[in-house]
């Protein structure tokens, strides 16, 4: 069994008593960080369109923020009523398909979107291993830290800006606990039960992907159509706002609690 | 000449960009809340939407920030501990729908109750009986421009 990796806490929590959650770096789970972005305009969406080509080889997490609308994309209805288009990605491209052409929302015709592709191989079944989960309190602020600047951005190695540094202790990293696939059930009201193993609540995204997994829509952090609970500690169970959930549904658990702010 | 760090196991590139939250922030960028669900929102025959806001912050960033929220709630059951991410659903019918969400500017955070009555079904909110928690993230990077351009 190896004994070594890199890890730090976030400033003010002592290393020894940090959460998994309060790691802002920890060499033995991934984090959520952004690989590429892109600014599109959605053309007329006649037709099945690929509008973008991340070719990272998996099927990654990703969302889509619509700018004429101010709204996430992705399994939800629009605001006038149409339905919003399908978007989705393989392990090469983003697509995107309004399939409901014919009910299609005339204001999300020629919409410009800003894609955000995540480092995670949503469908991927991966768990990472717990270190510590039992929550403890704040510490006390440390002048100890580790800041590493985006070589692609300057400024000061003192700025305030966050968005200049791809770490900085003096910030919360979300770092993932599970990602994966799981079938819905459609023959029990919850019918998507997943095992966490976390003994707490922690927060989660969850996005519909393909029965074979070779894509999955959207993420949207805004518009959740799914009621959630979390009743056994170790699980997180879902079910359909309106009806009963079937399909494969993708996810991420992050090790971050749903309870605490710490 | 670049540099940097990698760490290729979990994919680690500190060329990548990271969502942060900053935790030294006045307001607070994490935080919880407690809060009731809402108040009796009601419509009447005509359709309308209905908001309140039930929560409100400067975030002072430069931008409209990415958020995640959170609502963590009791009101299925004692034992029956629900969540929403991002939007909490109180009610969901062909006509209305009740709901509890968030919504962000370039300069505030709010939480905000909408009852959407689509027919005109006057259906009154049950909003007051529900207590929330809410956990909320503001990240320090934009939602509505690349982060390139900031």
């Amino acid at each position: 069994m190896t004994n070594y990796g890199i890890t730090a806490s976030q400033e003010g929590i002592d290393l020894d008593n940090a959460t998994d959650a309060q790691r802002a770096i920890d060499s033995r789970w991934r984090y959520m960080d952004i690989l590429q972005e892109a600014s599109l305009n959605l053309g007329t969406l006649t037709a099945t369109a690929k509008i973008y080509e991340h070719k990272l080889g998996f099927v990654p997490a990703f969302d889509c923020y619509n700018l004429n609308l101010n709204i996430y994309m992705g399994g939800s209805v629009s605001p006038s009523g149409g339905d919003l288009p399908s978007i989705w990605a393989d392990n090469q491209n983003v697509y995107v398909s309004n399939v409901h052409a014919i009910f299609g929302d005339p204001l999300v015709f020629n919409s410009n979107v800003i894609i955000r592709i995540y480092n995670v191989p949503i469908t991927e079944e991966y768990t990472a291993p717990i270190a510590e989960s039992s929550l403890k309190s704040k510490s006390s602020a440390s002048k100890y830290g580790v800041k590493i600047l985006n070589p692609d951005k300057s400024g000061p190695i003192d700025s305030n800006d966050l968005t200049k540094f791809s770490l900085n202790t003096r910030s919360k990293s979300l770092s993932i606990h599970k990602t994966g696939t799981q079938v819905a059930n459609s023959a029990t009201v919850w019918g998507l039960n997943i095992n966490h193993g976390l003994n707490n609540p922690p927060i989660f995204m969850i996005a519909s992907c393909a029965t074979d997994k070779s894509y999955v829509y959207p993420i949207n952090p805004q518009t959740f159509d799914f009621f959630a609970k979390a009743d056994i500690p170790s699980q997180l169970s879902f079910r359909g706002v309106q009806s009963a959930m079937s399909g494969r549904y993708a996810y991420i658990i992050f090790k971050e609690f749903a309870d605490f702010a710490l | 000449m670049k540099s940097g760090l990698l760490i290729p196991s979990i994919g680690y590139d500190s060329a990548n960009i990271r969502p942060q939250i900053a935790l030294d922030r006045d307001p607070p960028h994490l935080d919880l809340l407690n809060m009731s669900g809402g108040t009796a929102l009601a419509s009447g025959a005509s359709p309308v939407t209905l908001t309140e806001t039930l929560f409100t912050m400067e975030h002072h960033l430069l931008y409209k920030p990415k958020v995640l929220v959170y609502f963590y709630t009791d009101f299925y059951s004692s034992t029956d501990v629900g969540y929403g991410l991002g939007t909490l659903v109180y009610a969901l019918a062909g006509a209305y729908y009740d709901r509890v969400t968030y919504a962000v500017t370039d300069t505030t955070f709010s939480i905000v109750h909408i009852l959407s009555d689509i027919a005109g079904v006057s259906y009154t909110s049950t909003a007051p009986s529900k207590k929330l928690r809410i956990k909320y993230m503001i990240f320090s990077i934009p939602e509505d421009k690349r982060i390139c351009d900031v």
